[in-house]
């Protein structure tokens, strides 16, 4: 699950790794409330939605008086934020964070995850941090340090030398810095968190390390021992049809332009027989006996603009595909889209989701009475 | 031949009495395999059919003498239900269940590396040597029994799909089993190539991955090296959009790797049979094997 900046600076708060000072506003009037009580200039309005990338996107601005903070604000609420992790269709932006904008000595990165190859927590570091990470990581990945963590021990004072040596953290700065990290270690594992990020993490020039953005993904299997982390769900941010998918307890993912989903088997989830999909029912029955997923369904007319007009991240992708005619009748899922592979694949493809998409829906509808032998 | 299983696996099940577990459990003794004992704490004493339940898998192994474990314990218990396995000193644990926390299963994955214990799944649909022994929850009937492909999976359904397609080509099985599809797991694809590898009577093998992480391109270079049987590949997720559920951090742990059509090249580049649209799969093998 993804929470917001603010959200996440909160849980820093609480662990104490350092974060500016701001608040969440959701209109002008509000923006200049916390811009008030932060008592100081300049400060910054930025853009909550669940994508990064927003300050090459211009939803991150820096205000240098009260009336300045509630223009931006007002440019800034309502706006369609495009980043490189929103898709072409962008995001609605619904409320921006306020905070003191800080004098930037050195820009940072600083992330744990867990890495499934060695079982271990994996710490990455880079002075390298801001805004171009990305590239960073693609053509100079010597720049990007990582220190594993043995789950069963965790973090340890080497560790966190390790990185602070790796990052030629000023020793002025180097005990604020290691208690930082063993304190973001903790939220990591206590909140089941499955990516903590800080990028940037800044140092002042006065020495001080603070995180100025904040990411942080929860591991959804582990929600149910978080109850807290559950009210930060933000579901303005997430697909409406996934959305109501969820209340349904489906796993559903929506690849945009027709139905399709993720497979939801092993687990408790009965198996059926591989011949039954396809032999006694047409897959698009399993669609009508759900609401959420006969919207999603592939493009049948009517309600395939339907699921067109929201705003979802594969929108303008659906649509473009909804405009190219009547559903294949054997065919389950979006059409192949030549525009976003190139490389097309077409008919020799098709077979592929003919055959293993029933078991999808199957699985989904959860028909776990069914026998199958 | 086979491996992992066989008729002398003798089955636990942790989670005997819950519905999924019983249900599971006589579908399993129903295909023959030899169930001796079912542990759920607090119904020591009761039975599931003709079961024994038991309080813990110690007493349970002491009592019954079971080599292996299958797990229908629902995830907030189930790590805590492999790691009890694995310390009581079951050789084979299966684990079905599906949604166990990553902090947890990092933690079971470092308990176990130093026992001698296999950990399948978690995430899994589990393993089946056809016509001895089936510990899992796959469709049994799908199944050929004698040999001479073995079938390895990152996936459940898709595993039941491409041995219905080689049992319609008239091709048996050695031994089928899903590795399961959670990020962390116990066996993986080179410890299930170097056992079909091993296996005298297993003439070739199928192999079924899935986008994320790198699991597939390991075990391509893995069969290049080390393999000198058939491999038939398959990889899900070819129309799946990149970037979707994938954090920034997570893209730069794997660089470039973890979509479906590098790990097809990665597959093809190491001799692999990589077979692109599902639905042929069973003709390919009849060709390739
Ligand atoms: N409180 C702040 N004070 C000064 N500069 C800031 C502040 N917050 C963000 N910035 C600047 O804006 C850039 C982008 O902000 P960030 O929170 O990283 O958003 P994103 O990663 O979505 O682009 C940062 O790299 C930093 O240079
Ligand atoms: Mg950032």
């Amino acid at each position: 699950m993804k929470i917001h900046e603010y959200q996440a600076k909160e849980l820093y708060r609480k662990y104490g790794v350092p974060a500016p000072e701001g608040s969440v506003a959701f209109t002008p009037d509000e923006a200049r409330a916390v811009a008030e009580k932060l008592g100081g200039y300049p400060v910054v309005v930025k853009a909550q939605i669940h994508a990064g990338g927003r300050g090459k996107g211009g939803g991150v601005k820096l205000a240098k008086s009260l009336e300045e903070v509630g223009t931006l604000a007002g440019e800034i609420i309502g706006m369609n934020l495009v980043t490189h992790q929103t898709g072409p269709q962008g995001q609605t932006v619904r409320k921006v964070l306020v905070e003191q904008g800080l004098n930037i000595a050195k820009e940072l990165y600083l992330s744990i995850l867990p890495d499934r190859a060695t079982a271990t927590n994996v710490i990455m570091a880079s002075e390298a941090g801001g805004m171009d990470i990305e590239a960073v990581a693609a053509d100079t990945p010597e720049k990007i340090i990582k220190v594993h963590v043995d789950p069963l021990l965790g973090i340890q004072g080497y560790h966190c030398r390790q990185v602070a040596f790796g990052l030629n953290i000023p020793v002025a700065a180097m005990k604020e810095f290691t208690k930082l990290l063993a304190n973001l270690y903790k939220l990591f594992v206590q909140t089941d968190c499955s990516l903590v990020e800080i990028n940037p993490l800044v140092l002042t020039a006065d020495d001080r390390v603070i995180a100025l953005d904040a990411k942080v993904d929860i591991d959804s299997n582990a929600l149910y021992r978080h109850k807290e982390i559950l009210e930060y769900r933000d579901t303005d941010e997430e697909d409406p049809l996934e959305v109501e998918a969820s209340e349904y307890n489906l796993n559903y993912i929506n690849l945009g332009g027709g139905g399709k989903c993720r497979r939801r088997d092993g687990g408790e989830r009965v198996p059926h027989h591989p011949q039954r999909p396809q032999r006694q029912r047409h897959p698009d029955q399993h669609f009508r006996r759900h609401p959420a997923l006969r919207r999603a369904g592939p493009g049948r007319g009517g309600s395939g603009q339907e699921s067109g007009s929201e705003s979802t991240r594969g929108g303008a992708h659906g649509r473009h595909q909804r405009g190219s005619g009547p559903a294949h009748p054997g065919r389950i899922g979006p059409e192949p889209d030549h525009r976003q592979e190139p490389e097309g694949r077409g008919p020799e493809n098709s077979g592929d989701r003919r055959i293993v998409s029933p078991f999808c829906f199957l699985a989904l509808m959860g028909e776990r009475e069914q026998k199958y032998n | 031949m086979s491996i992992f299983v066989d008729n002398n696996t003798r089955l636990l099940v942790q989670g005997i009495t819950g519905r999924e577990g019983q249900f599971h459990t006589r579908q399993c003794i129903e295909y023959g395999t030899n169930v001796v004992a079912g542990v759920t704490p607090g119904k020591g004493g009761q039975k599931m059919d003709d079961v024994p339940v038991f309080n813990c898998v110690a007493e349970a192994r002491a009592k019954a003498g079971a080599n292996c474990a299958m797990i229908f314990v629902p995830p907030p218990f189930a790590a805590d239900a492999i790691m009890e396995a694995a310390d009581a000193g079951v050789e084979l644990i299966v684990c079905i269940t599906e949604g166990i926390p990553v902090m947890d299963m990092m933690k079971v994955k470092n308990y176990i590396k130093n026992k001698p214990v296999r950990l399948i799944g978690p995430n899994c649909p589990g393993i089946i040597t056809p016509g001895e022994c089936k510990v899992g929850i796959m469709p049994g009937p799908t199944h050929k029994p004698g040999g001479p492909i073995g079938v390895v999976s990152r996936s459940g359904t898709l595993t039941y799909e491409v041995v219905h397609q080689l049992t319609q080509q008239g091709i048996g099985q050695t031994t089928c089993l899903g590795i399961g599809g959670d990020p962390v797991n116990g066996t993986n694809f080179i410890d299930c190539l170097e056992a079909f590898q091993a296996d005298d009577d297993t003439t070739g093998i199928v192999m079924v991955g899935e986008i994320g992480g790198d699991a597939e391109e390991k075990a391509a270079a893995f069969i290049k090296e080390n393999v000198t049987k058939p491999v038939v590949g398959f990889i899900a997720g070819l129309t799946a959009p990149p970037g979707r559920r994938m954090g920034h951090a997570g893209a730069i742990v794997s660089g470039g790797s973890g979509t479906a059509q590098g790990k097809i090249d990665a597959m093809k580049a190491c001799g692999i049979h990589v077979c692109e649209n599902l639905g042929t799969l069973g003709e390919l093998c009849a060709s390739v094997f």
